[in-house]
């Protein structure tokens, strides 16, 4: 009767998407503390701590790849890996093309870095993003010059080089560039808030994987395990459940 | 006038025949024959029904200006051009055609190649291939077509360079060496093939006088030899010395022909008389 | 990797940067050098085929066969290769994968397009989900040889079209006319003197070639530049070894090594032309 079952289940699981043994997880690997590549050459930072206890939780065989940013959706509709797990914010515009969980981390503000002492008005100014970012979707709204990045790292760099007059994204990425960058960068503008929080991005057909997925991070968040991750990784700023 | 001088003397009739062989032709099978040979291009016709006979040993020059078809003529002879009508016979093998209209080709590659190896050409410009030494340049297509052997081919090529005086040059590139003595390098070349019958297309024409006069000696060599030559210039005095033979072409059709006293000195045609005047 | 650099934070120096350069990530970038003049070396055959292949395509005396040859050069020239990259190797990964869905899970019912997902059964995932990811970056290098082999094969028949039509039209008569065959003519003589009228172009691919490898990055494949532009960024302290943005120290060590790789195919090219060019009057 057991093994009736087994065979039940793995059937469906087999038709379906998702395979139970292996989940791919894809992240980008340039936006720490959330996730880059460590010195050992590993995928590490929040994102991974946290992919690696759903993976746990939910009874999945995860391996990490990275990805681009701007092809990180694309290449998770062709199924070229299983999840997006890249500090990607929920937005409606993204919501048509892939389905997400539950947030991780709870709606957070973006803010404006720019060189300290300097006078920037940010709605007018010329002000660097990433590209297919919700920061850049603010900045071409809000009467800015946006100048797009390929990756989190260039957006910081041009204002540091002049070309851009500040950078806007998520506050936790930019809280530790400020703090050591010797009195050179500062936060120069109100935050803002933009979007929703933030979650793992699936493919709209994988319903079973969403669920599992969903449950694990819904435990996280009741004990606690989630908090004091977010917590290790963002400091002081971090946001809580 | 040889035949006229022995037939009055009653002589020994063995002689008498063999020298009367030797002006009016053999009974043999000529070399190159070519019957009401017709040649346009589109609805330019250049050449408009054409005889000619080549024996063994005959020397024929074609003379006549420029844009007269003579080039044109020597080409449609190895096939490098169809002649649209008549019959092109090689040592009396018929050149087959795929269908007897006006686009005709050939039927059979294999005797094209055939006669091709048959009736060596030397061009204009040389055509020497550049990317082969001049010994390379000899002995390419007797290895590579004929099938001789690479090492008699070369001993052969060596042989036929210091025959045209060029034997310190063999493994030089054409490049590096004067017109007059990449054209004797491509009748070395030509002569590999150990062809029955050797096509000139204006042998002279691209040389400046001094190389020029070397290349007409080989040439009045190789007649001298006997060997069977179709030779188009615009040297009247190289076609009055090597030739037996000389037609003079005007507008596709044979104005005139002749030996060359009879072409040159009795000239009949006042085209011909014009010719003649304009090359001095 | 050494004893000493078991406490990085507590170095400083030489030592440190002795220990930084022989991180584990820095290894990476090492290998990378590897994979970029592999993909240079096994992208070389194929395009030199296509080449081959669409030059005499565009030769040929049969009409469709005449098309395609000028289909394929004109389509991959005229498409910018950034599209090309993008758009071919996801293309071919679904196509391959698409069939072997068909082939190994007929049973199944669900479409494989669902909205905007491409799924196929997992038996059909090319490589399969559960392989090793050394696979997975070999399936992509060898989706990379093969989109670079499309998009360089073009361009090769190109020159090599016009480097065939470049030979003197008396040099393959008088082939003719001392009685070689075609394939002899082309054998004998159109091949070896079309080298020297095909080299310049060739030598220009070649770099534009080696210039173009970074275009890796986009098929997944993580070549020098991707290792350079991660390593050289600003590092903050939740990284082992912090640094300011090196990226210009990075960058000039790739700039280097790019020129060392052209400079020294610029040689090898200087040579065989000269051997290809001897006797020609071109070559001087």
């Amino acid at each position: 009767m057991k093994k009736l079952l087994l065979a039940a289940a793995l059937s469906a699981l087999a038709t379906g998407a998702a395979w139970a043994d292996t989940v791919r997880l894809g992240t980008e690997g340039a936006y720490p503390p959330y996730n880059f590549i460590n010195d050992k050459g590993e995928v590490d930072g929040f994102e991974r701590e946290l992919g690696d206890e759903i993976c746990k939780r939910a009874a999945l065989d995860c391996t990490w790849v990275t990805n681009e940013w701007d092809s990180i959706i694309p290449n998770l509709v062709s199924s070229n890996y299983d999840a997006i797990i890249a500090g990607m914010s929920v937005t409606a515009e993204r919501d048509e093309v892939i389905d997400f969980t539950n947030e991780y981390i709870p709606p957070s503000p973006s803010g404006y870095v720019g060189l300290a002492g300097g006078s920037v008005d940010v709605a007018k100014g010329i002000i660097a993003a990433q590209i297919n970012t919700i920061q850049a979707g603010h900045v071409a709204s809000s009467g800015a010059t946006l100048v797009e990045f390929a990756s989190p790292d260039e957006t910081v760099a041009a204002v540091k080089n002049g070309e851009a007059d500040a950078v806007l994204a998520d506050k936790d990425f930019l809280a530790p560039i400020v703090a050591e960058s010797g009195g050179m960068l500062a936060f120069i503008a109100d935050d803002v808030s933009i979007g929703g929080g933030v979650a793992l991005g699936l493919r709209e057909s994988d319903g079973e994987l969403k669920a599992k997925m969903n449950t694990a991070i819904d435990a996280m968040k009741a004990d606690g395990t989630l908090n004091t991750m977010l917590v290790k990784w963002f400091k002081d700023a971090a946001p809580q459940w | 006038m040889l035949q006229v001088l022995f037939q009055g003397l009653h002589r020994n009739t063995a002689i008498l025949d063999q020298l009367l062989t030797d002006t009016t032709g053999p009974a043999e099978t000529p070399v190159i024959e070519l019957r009401n040979i017709h040649k346009s291009y589109g609805d330019l016709e250049v050449i408009k029904g054409v005889d000619l006979t080549a024996h063994k040993g005959d020397v024929i020059a074609l003379i006549g200006s420029s844009g007269s078809g003579k080039s044109t003529l020597l080409r449609c002879v190895n096939l490098l051009e169809t002649a649209q009508q008549g019959d092109i016979v090689i040592s009396g093998e018929p050149v087959s055609w795929s269908h007897e209209t006006a686009n005709r080709s050939p039927k059979d590659a294999d005797q094209v190649r055939r006669f091709r190896t048959n009736l060596s050409m030397v061009f204009q410009q040389f055509n020497l291939w550049s990317h082969l030494s001049v010994l390379q340049n000899v002995t390419e297509a007797p290895v590579t077509v004929l099938g001789r052997d690479r090492a008699d081919a070369e001993a052969f090529g060596r042989a036929l360079l210091e025959k045209v005086g060029i034997a310190d040059k063999a493994d030089m590139y054409p490049s590096q060496l004067s017109g007059g003595q990449q054209q004797r390098a491509a009748i070395a070349r030509a002569l590999a093939m150990e062809p029955s019958a050797m096509l000139f297309d204006e042998p002279t024409s691209a040389l400046d006088p001094e190389t020029e006069a070397e290349v007409v000696t080989v040439i009045r060599e190789l007649a001298a030899e006997g060997r069977t030559m179709l030779l188009v210039t615009h040297d009247m005095k190289m076609a009055r010395e090597v030739a037996n033979h000389v037609i003079f072409l005007h507008q596709g059709v044979i104005e005139e022909q002749g030996t060359p006293d009879q072409v040159f000195k009795q000239t009949k045609s006042t085209r011909l008389q014009q010719f003649l005047s304009s090359t001095q | 990797m050494f004893e000493i650099c078991a406490e990085p934070r507590s170095l400083e120096g030489l030592t440190w940067l002795s220990c930084y350069l022989t991180t584990p990530k820095h290894a990476a970038m090492y290998y990378s050098i590897l994979t970029v003049l592999g993909l240079l070396l096994a992208v070389v055959p194929p395009i030199l085929f296509l080449g081959f292949a669409g030059a005499l395509a565009r030769r040929s005396k049969i009409a469709p066969v005449r098309w395609l040859g000028v289909g394929y050069t004109s389509i991959v020239r005229g498409v910018p290769d950034i599209v090309f990259f993008l758009f071919f190797p996801i293309a071919l990964d679904q196509a391959v994968e698409y069939i072997r869905h068909k082939i190994k899970c007929a049973d199944v019912l669900e479409p494989v397009y669902q909205g905007n997902d491409f799924v196929v059964c997992q038996a059909a995932k090319m490589p399969l989900g559960i392989a090793d990811q050394f696979y997975h970056e070999a399936w992509g290098f060898s989706l990379a040889v093969i989109t670079f082999a499309i998009v360089f094969g073009a361009f090769t028949a190109n020159t090599l079209h016009g480097a065939l039509n470049a030979v003197p039209k008396g040099q393959l008569e008088t082939a003719r006319a001392f009685g070689m065959s075609e394939r002899q003519t082309f054998w004998r003589v159109h091949m070896p003197q079309m080298w020297v009228y095909a080299l310049p172009g060739l030598s220009n691919l070649w770099m534009i070639l080696i210039k173009a490898t970074p275009l890796l990055f986009l098929l997944g494949v993580k070549d020098i530049v991707y290792w350079a532009k991660e390593l050289g960024g600003m590092k903050t302290q939740v990284y082992t070894y912090a640094h300011p943005d090196w990226r210009i120290w990075y960058f000039g060590a790739l700039l280097v090594f790019y020129l060392f790789l052209t400079w020294v195919s610029q040689r090898a090219f200087d040579r065989i032309f000269a051997r290809a060019s001897r006797g020609l009057s071109v070559a001087s």
